[in-house]
């Protein structure tokens, strides 16, 4: 009697097992989200200890930084999960921490909120994230979905996709674009990356017209939600192709 | 519009080897300023350095030329960089903006907002000693902060629900924001049509 419940158990629990593995979501296994500007800015400044003496760290967190590089064109430091990077031409921070995200955000706001007339010409908040697919079928079919191979085959042995940019209008009143980028993973094994690169333009490409950080920080605290959940949407929307 | 370049492995065909350009740009892409982190790639060696050491702990080592999805080979490959470590990452699956409303004893009284779902606003309470020490010294009424629920991923592979709280690093106003913010105020108020007694 125990012997049939046993095998009647093994019977039901098999179908159920292969269900799962069939329905199983392609899984989050990295994710970044970084702030970029352009504009001119002067390195030198964007130091930890400059941005404790203004409120934006703490001193233990200013002391506690991991200094890359300071140097009157390049400075790279990171600071708990955020790591910042700034050339004369280019502001840039960025998290792999999802809890971190805000922290993010309200650092950038803080500094450039110290920093009110730095020229910035644009800005792109940007996702990037690598997804595990449940199969190696799954992953092909993704690729082949995206770029059908069929115009390819007459021309090539065995094509492939590499990467795909695809750039759509902006659905907002503001000026830019977004891009997505898709690429097979390099980190993982049947894996694909994507980075949704959401791009502001503030200065109609002329730096003559670039406008202050503050107002560039005002669009940044108004579009940062619908910015990540826009690239939250495209990523998973790609993913429901596999 | 579609364009086709580089690296590693490819979905829907056999595995290659990168081919990504020594600046770091993908072959054949549009220059994309705001895009990721290309910005490094004509800078000296000691900045390289300096910058693939500091990045060499996350994923891909992003802080190096090539960004999130940077072929892990180059970096391996340089003996200053160090390999490629596995990172920690945490999942998020619920997360709150919080208002403190009363710090009292060993505990602080909160108002939650749902920033992924639409439940309603609720009032929480939490043990202090869920803070960081650094934390601690911004716990007053009317403080914000973020609380993160999620998976947290270590390095061996084991998963541990996590719960994070993480106050808002706002600095504090300057002059002019206060002005500015003043100046606000008096034009509502007299488009309001109140005036001062």
């Amino acid at each position: 009697m125990a012997r049939a419940r046993k095998a009647q158990r093994a019977r039901t629990s098999t179908p159920r097992a292969r269900t799962l593995v069939r329905a199983s979501a392609p899984q989050l296994k990295a994710e970044e989200v970084a702030i970029v500007l352009l504009g001119a800015f002067n390195p030198s400044i964007f130091q930890p200890a400059w941005m404790a003496s203004q409120g934006v760290l703490d001193e233990s967190e200013a002391s506690a930084a991991e200094i890359g590089i300071i140097h009157p064109d390049v400075v790279s430091f990171r600071v708990g999960a955020i790591a910042i990077e700034v050339l004369r031409e280019r502001f840039q921070a960025q998290t792999t921490d999802a809890s971190a995200f805000e922290s993010l955000r309200d650092l950038v706001v803080g500094v450039f909120g110290r920093l009110l007339h730095t020229p910035i010409g644009a800005m792109g908040i940007n996702r990037s994230t690598h997804h595990e697919l449940p199969s190696h079928a799954a992953w092909n079919r993704l690729g082949h979905r995206l770029v059908p191979k069929d115009p390819w085959e007459p021309v090539m042995n065995r094509p492939g996709t590499k990467n795909i940019t695809i750039e759509g209008t902006r659905d907002d009143s503001r000026v830019g674009y977004v891009r997505a980028i898709f690429e097979p993973s390099t980190l993982i094994e049947q894996g694909v990356f994507q980075t949704i690169n959401d791009h502001y333009q503030f200065n109609e490409g002329d730096p003559q017209k670039n406008i202050p950080a503050s107002d560039a920080m005002t669009t940044l605290a108004e579009v940062w939600s619908d910015s990540l959940s826009r690239a939250r949407a495209i990523a998973d929307h790609i993913l429901t192709l596999a | 519009m579609t364009t086709t370049t580089a690296p590693a492995t490819t979905p829907d065909s056999a595995p290659s080897t990168t081919t990504r350009s020594s600046d770091g740009q993908v072959a054949g892409g549009p220059p994309d300023p705001t895009a990721s982190l290309w910005s490094l790639r004509n800078l000296e060696a000691h900045a390289r350095f300096a910058t693939s050491r500091l990045g060499a702990t996350s994923w891909g080592s992003v802080l190096s030329t090539t960004g999130l999805n940077a072929p892990l080979q180059p970096q391996t490959q340089d003996p200053l960089a160090g390999q490629v470590s596995a990172p920690t990452r945490f999942e998020v699956l619920q997360k709150w903006e919080g208002i403190v409303l009363d710090v009292s004893g060993n505990s602080f009284a909160a108002r939650l907002i749902d920033l992924i779902g639409n439940e309603p606003d609720q009032e929480a309470e939490f043990p202090i000693r869920e803070l960081s020490p650094r934390d601690r010294k911004r716990l007053i009424p009317g403080a914000l902060f973020y609380w993160y629920i999620g998976y947290r991923d270590d390095l061996s592979g084991d998963r541990d629900r996590s719960s994070r709280l993480r106050f808002r690093r706002l600095p504090p106003p300057s002059e002019p924001e206060v002005e500015r913010a003043r100046q606000a105020a008096k034009k509502l108020r007299s488009a309001l049509g109140w005036h001062r007694r």
